[in-house]
Formats: C-alpha cells, structure tokens, sequence
C-alpha cells in the first residue's frame, strides 16, 4: 500500500523533468532558487522567514516552490503553516494533494485526525488509502467512525487495506 | 304497498326537491364527479361566425366590418357593462339595469329586458340563455342598495330568445362574473364555483377552489377558467396559474359591482384560448400606446416576448381581438388597426366613424397554435428595451411587464438592461413613472432569473452541491445556472472550483458560468482560484478556467458603471489582479492577457518607480 503513497509523495516523472530544466533555462530559474530560499528559511524558527515564507503562499506559488513549502513543512512542522496546507489539500494536482495532508499530519495529533478526515474524503484512490494511514497512526473515535464508513462505502480502498493487512 | 304508489311517491319527493332547490337560494353541493361532468358537456366547440365589431360611445353603438372599418349600421344604445357576444348577436347592459340584444349584422333589436336584481355584477350568454349575476336589498328593503355589504347577491337565468327571466336564486355569498357554456352556467361564489343548468337554475355541481376568492369565470376554448384577479384555476382539473401582472390584474376585480364600460382604461392582459385542452400559453397585454405578444410558462409565468408593438404618435388602443391571422385593434379615436399576428408588423390602418368608449367583438374564430420565431429574437429584446427607455407615463404598466421579460430572457447581456434601469442608468430622471419602474426592476434583481423560480433554483443548487455531478451533467446544469438560476448557485458553484476531481473540461464549464452570471458575491472564490493557480502553468494551460475568472475579476476591478459591482467585490478582484500581474512567477500567457484586457492606458498597479517618478515630476 505505501508503494502507491510513496510514488504520490515523491511526485511524477513529470514532476521530475520539470525539477531539471534545460541547462540554459537553469540559470533564470526564479522557482528554484525561490524553492531554495524556502529550504532553507522553512529549516530556521525565525519569525521573519516565517512571514517571508507565509507572504510568498499566501500569494501563489509555482511548482517548485510549492513542492517546496509542502515537502519542507512536513520536515520542520509548525501550527502556522496548516491554513496553507488545508489549501493544498485540495489542490488540483494529486501529489501536492498528498504531501500537504502528510505535511498537515506531521504538525500534531489533532491536524493529523484532520488530515486523515480530508484524506479519506479525497477523489483519488491512492489519498483515501493514504487517509486509512493517517487515521490508524491518529485515531479517534470520529476518525475511526469515518474509516468504517469509507471501508463500507468504498470497495477500492478496501481491497488494498485488506491486501496490505494479508 | 303497490309498485306503482311507490312509483308515484318517489317522484314527487324527487320534483319535489328540485323544485325546493331552483326555488331556494344558491348553495354549493354535489362536488367532485357532477361537476367534472358539468364541465366537460359545457365546453363542447362553439359555432364560429364572421367577425363584426361594435363601438360604443357614451350614447351610440356603432357595427362595423373590422375588416373594411364600414359602418354596418348605429343605433342609439347607453352601454353600460361590457358587451357580450353569442353567435351573431351581441346582448349589452345598458342603463337602467337592463339588457338589450343586438344582431350584430344588421342592429336590430333581438329583444330588451330587465335584469334580475338592482346593481349588476357581472353577465355572460351561450346560445341557451344568459346568466346575470347582480346584487339586490332585502325583498323588505325597498331602496336601492349603496354598496355590496348592505346587499345580498342573487343569480338569474334569462332566455336569449327573448330576454324573458327564467328563474332567480339569491345567495348569501358575494357572486362574481359568471360564465354561460351550452346549457350550462358556472357561477363564482366565495371560494366555490357553481355550475347550474342555465334553464332551470338546478345546482350541477361544485368546485371547491380552496380559500381563493373568486371573482370571474371565463371560457378559453375548451378551457373553463375561474381567477381571483391574479391567478387561473382550471376548473376542469384544479390546477392553479399564477399569472403574475403587476398593474394590469387578468380581470379588474369586480367586487360586486360592474365597474363599467371601458374600466380597463387601455390596460388589458387577455389571455388566448389554447388549440386544445389546457391552460392558455399565450397572452396579449395591452398597455395603451404598446401591446406585447407574451409566451407563459407551463407554471402559468410570463415566459417570453413573441413581438412587441408600440405607437410612435400619442393614440392609444381601447379594445383588440386575435384573430388566427392578425390581430385587429381599435384605437381611442376609432380608428381600426390591422396586426400580422405572427409578427406584430402593421398591416393596416383604417380611419374610424367613431371615438369609442368600449367595443366587443362579435364572432371570434377557432383558436390557433402559434409558432415561435417569426420574428428575430435580438430586435423584439431591443423593441423591449426601447419601450422601457419611453418616458410616457401611460406606458408605465407595459414597461413593468417588458422589464419583467427582459429578466426572463435566458441571456445576462439582456437582463443587463434590468440592473441598468434598478441602477437610474437607463432613465436618469426622478418621474413618478421612473421610480416606480425602478422599483420593479429592484424586486426583480432579488428573484430568480431567467425561467428561475425558487423552487427550481433551490433544486439546481442541490444539483449543483452534489457531488455525484460530472461530465454532461455538470455542462448542462452549470449553463442552467447562467438562464435560469438565482442566488442560491453562487455557493456550490464556487464550492466546484475547489474541487479537485473535476477534470478541465468541468472546470471550464464552472468558470465560464460564473464569467457569465458576473455576480459580485463569486469575486471572492475567483480570486482565490486565481491567485492559487496563477503561477502554476500546468493548471493555467489545462483549461480555459483561469481565464474566464480572471474576465469575471476584471469586470469587477474595472466595472462599466459602479452599480454593476459592491465596494468590496471591486477591491477584492483589484488585489488579486495587482498580484497575478506583479509577480514574477505568473504564467506568462496569462499576464500577457490580463494586461491586454486592461489596456495600456489604465494600468492596475502603480509600480514604486513610477509612484516615486510622479512625486518628483510634481
């Protein structure tokens, strides 16, 4: 099960290509030297790079750079990033999708039940058996009522939690 | 006891309690099954003859040929009432609480008589008989009443052969206008419609209409219709039209008393009998300088416009009748005016012999189905949007009715023409005339659009909100939004946007609706689509979506007029247009068309270079 989860985690084969642009196009890369800077000021507790980083999201990021924010903010967790994070738990692209909720999971117990609910409600298959995950490393009695109703509802996600349990 | 003495008994209870009944007072009883079948014998197709017309002024009637505006003949008639016609004769109240029966060919007298009662309410005629409704004083009380809350009503069955009263019945409750089909008379009482054998006076049957106070009944083909003054019940079946009409009501209400000839005064919403079985799905309104050929609605609603015409001088139109080809109109000065009815083009005119009070015409023909789309769509919208535009206040209860119209139409550009009159744009001025339309354009910005109702809004809301909705489904109801929604799809449109499982098609069609509806309350949602996705080029590139909302924000950060925006939805589409344009990650495409739309003149963002240049040059 987590070989699917995992390959969502890491991104696409696309997602790879774009992280290595053409060597002429790599020296104006403004999305990855941005996704640098937020490697680097997410990894500092400062409150100034804390603003830096939030003004940036708050105003739309490319791809590297979200990637970046949501892979850095599972790594350095903090309550502040989880209004951006619920947002791109409904992003348009399965993978930001999926690091998100991972990344709003990581902060504490009760956004990791969040995360979980949100999973559990998502239109790909591969998020809802991330959701499972979620809410078995977090559960409570709400998560677990959810997770029955997705296991009764939704045969998908059933057949693999019952395949990885074998 | 003897077979044939139980014979004779049961026979003379039996007349004996007929006789009781077409003797004592008008009661409703034996509803369901007898009055249904009362209908269904009265509405048998009527004979149809050559149309004739007849003018009344205060002291003559005058037939003419509509067709070749020839005076036929005139006599000295004081019409009272409205008219009504039977085959080729016309029975008239007149003053004095009489009738008098015309032929309509030649003018001669078919017969006069006193009506039944003192104050006339209202009078029909079939081939049978005429029915008059009027109200009298207690037999006691000789004096003439003064008003209906001192008078009691009564019922009375006349011949038409010779005006002779057959019976009279009084009643408790207040009658309305009765309608007279074959041998059959259906009379409004109270909540109640009474059907009685036009001969005898013997109650056929009842129909309850459920609290509604009724006021008239009227035939419309095979149609036997009972209105309150704002709605239609079909008395055959019980079904209930609401046909809405703000200043010219389907019937004026009568309330006892025949307000007289001519009360109308050139406002008239006459609906036409339907080819079948049904309620009617066309109408006429007359709204004295302007008559509209309107379409309802299955639920009985103004639906749509067929034509529109409007007199460019200053005549009005007293009185008008459908014909299967033209419709034939009699303006104040008598003069006859010719309508293609498929069209509403002006045909003809023909100089009048008589300025008239009231007219009626004799011998209508067999109704006809229309046909849509004999006349371009784009130029009756625009007759709609002139006449709106007029500033005769006499037009005031047809410009009601085209503004209602034009927020019918399935398009937002012309129900754009609405928020510009609520917004004083259309008619700058502060006439009585003015603001009262404005009025109505306001109550009609707060309804649903389009076909819209609440009901059918709230269900595509709930449509809408579900999220079993995909594909085709999704188009179709997204586009339903646009003709025929309200406020209540706002919410789950936006709530779409956000919804990552709809492919890019899908998404197109969500965006490109809220592009379309332009409302301020979805410039937030756009906004935050945008600004998330700006500069992600995959997303930008997979759909047209980023686009139309973008056009949605730019036609609120840069409104035609203030009134089509809030404040808020201004500064809202403004911050998150300044961002997309400002930064740097923004795809390009994308920047380049939000920069085009505002034009190089007008530019959205000052940056601080040029802030800083301007403070030094001043």
């Amino acid at each position: 099960m987590w070989v699917l989860v995992l390959a969502l985690l890491t991104g696409t084969t696309a997602d790879a290509n774009r992280a290595t642009p053409p060597k002429a196009a790599r020296h104006f890369d403004e999305d990855a030297r941005q996704a640098r800077l937020f490697n680097s000021m997410m990894s500092r507790a400062d409150p100034v790079a804390l603003d830096v980083v939030l003004s940036k999201v708050a105003g739309g990021l490319p791809p590297k750079s979200l990637s970046a924010f949501v892979d850095n903010a599972r790594s350095y967790p903090r309550e502040e990033y989880a209004p951006a994070l619920r947002r791109y738990a409904r992003y348009r692209k399965a993978t930001i999708r999926a690091r998100a909720l991972v990344a709003l999971a990581a902060i504490d117990r009760d956004f990791g039940s969040e995360a979980a609910l949100l999973a559990m409600d998502d239109p790909t298959t591969e998020i809802r058996v991330l959701g499972v995950e979620l809410a078995l490393a977090y559960t409570a009695p709400h998560v677990e009522e959810a997770l029955m109703r997705l296991l009764a509802r939704d045969e998908a996600v059933a057949k693999i939690v019952r395949k990885a349990r074998r | 006891m003897p077979k044939s003495f139980a014979k004779l008994v049961a026979s003379a209870l039996l007349l004996g309690s007929l006789g009781a009944c077409a003797r004592g007072s008008l009661e409703p009883r034996r509803t369901g099954a007898p009055f249904a079948r009362a209908i269904r014998d009265a509405v048998q197709p009527a004979r149809t003859s050559s149309l004739r017309l007849v003018l009344f002024s205060d002291a003559e009637a005058v037939g003419i040929d509509p067709q070749t505006g020839a005076e036929l003949w005139r006599r000295p008639v004081r019409a009272f009432g409205p008219p009504v016609s039977v085959g080729d004769a016309v029975v008239i109240p007149v003053y004095g609480h009489r009738a008098i029966a015309l032929d309509a060919n030649t003018g001669a007298t078919l017969w006069q008589h006193a009506l039944p009662g003192q104050i006339l309410t209202g009078l029909d005629a079939s081939t049978r008989g005429v029915i008059v409704t009027a109200l009298q004083t207690d037999p006691k009380d000789r004096r003439r009443p003064r008003d209906r809350e001192t008078a009691r009503s009564i019922v009375g069955g006349m011949s038409m052969n010779d005006g002779r009263i057959w019976w009279t019945r009084p009643s408790d409750t207040l009658l309305g206008v009765p309608a007279a089909s074959g041998k059959t008379a259906f009379v409004p009482s109270g909540d109640r419609v009474i059907a009685v054998n036009l001969r005898t006076g013997r109650t056929l049957g009842t129909r309850d209409t459920g609290g509604v106070q009724l006021d008239r009944v009227e035939r419309h083909g095979q149609t036997v219709l009972a209105s309150d003054g704002d709605a239609l019940i079909d008395l055959a079946v019980g079904t209930r039209y609401d046909y809405e009409q703000d200043d010219a009501r389907l019937f004026a209400r009568v309330d006892g008393i025949e307000p007289g000839l001519g009360h109308h005064a050139g406002v008239v919403f006459r609906l036409l009998p339907p080819a079948g079985a049904g309620a009617p799905r066309e109408a006429l309104f007359l709204g004295r300088r302007a008559l509209v050929f309107v379409r309802l609605d299955e639920r009985g609603r103004l639906s749509k416009a067929r034509w529109v015409h409007a007199r460019m001088d200053q005549h009005e139109y007293v009185d008008f009748a459908a014909m299967p080809d033209s419709v034939l109109l009699v303006r104040d000065d008598g003069a006859l005016v010719h309508l293609d009815r498929a069209t509403g083009r002006l045909r003809q005119e023909i100089e009048g012999v008589l300025e008239p009070r009231g007219a009626a015409f004799i011998g209508h023909s067999q109704p006809v189905d229309g046909s849509d789309g004999a006349v371009d769509r784009d130029t009756t919208v625009a007759l709609l949007q002139g006449l709106i535009e007029d500033p005769d206040e006499r037009l005031l209860p047809a410009q009601k009715l085209a503004l209602t119209l034009l927020w019918r139409d399935p398009r937002p550009t012309v129900r754009r023409a609405v928020v510009n009159l609520a917004a004083g744009v259309s008619r700058p001025d502060d006439s009585d005339a003015t603001l009262s339309l404005m009025d109505h354009a306001d109550s009609l910005l707060s309804e649903a659009w389009g076909r819209g109702d609440p009901q059918t809004v709230q269900a595509l809301a709930g449509k809408l909100a579900s999220t079993e909705l995909r594909g085709d489904a999704l188009r179709d109801a997204a586009r339903e939004a646009v003709e025929a929604g309200g406020e209540a799809v706002f919410k789950p449109l936006v709530a779409l946007l956000d919804q990552p499982e709809l492919g890019a098609a899908e998404l197109d069609h969500v965006a490109r609706a809220l592009r379309d509806i332009g409302a301020p309350q979805t410039v937030d949602g756009a906004a935050r689509f945008l600004t998330q996705y700006h500069a992600d080029p995959e997303i930008v590139d997979a759909s047209k979506a980023v686009y139309y909302l973008a056009e949605l924000l730019l036609a609120h950060a840069q409104p035609d007029l203030a009134e089509y925006t809030t404040q808020q939805a201004q500064a809202t589409a403004q911050a998150a247009l300044d961002a997309v344009v400002t930064d740097e990650f923004t795809v390009p495409s994308l920047r380049a068309f939000i920069e085009t739309k505002l034009g190089p003149a007008t530019p959205l963002v000052e940056t601080e270079a040029e802030t800083d240049t301007d403070t030094e040059t001043g």
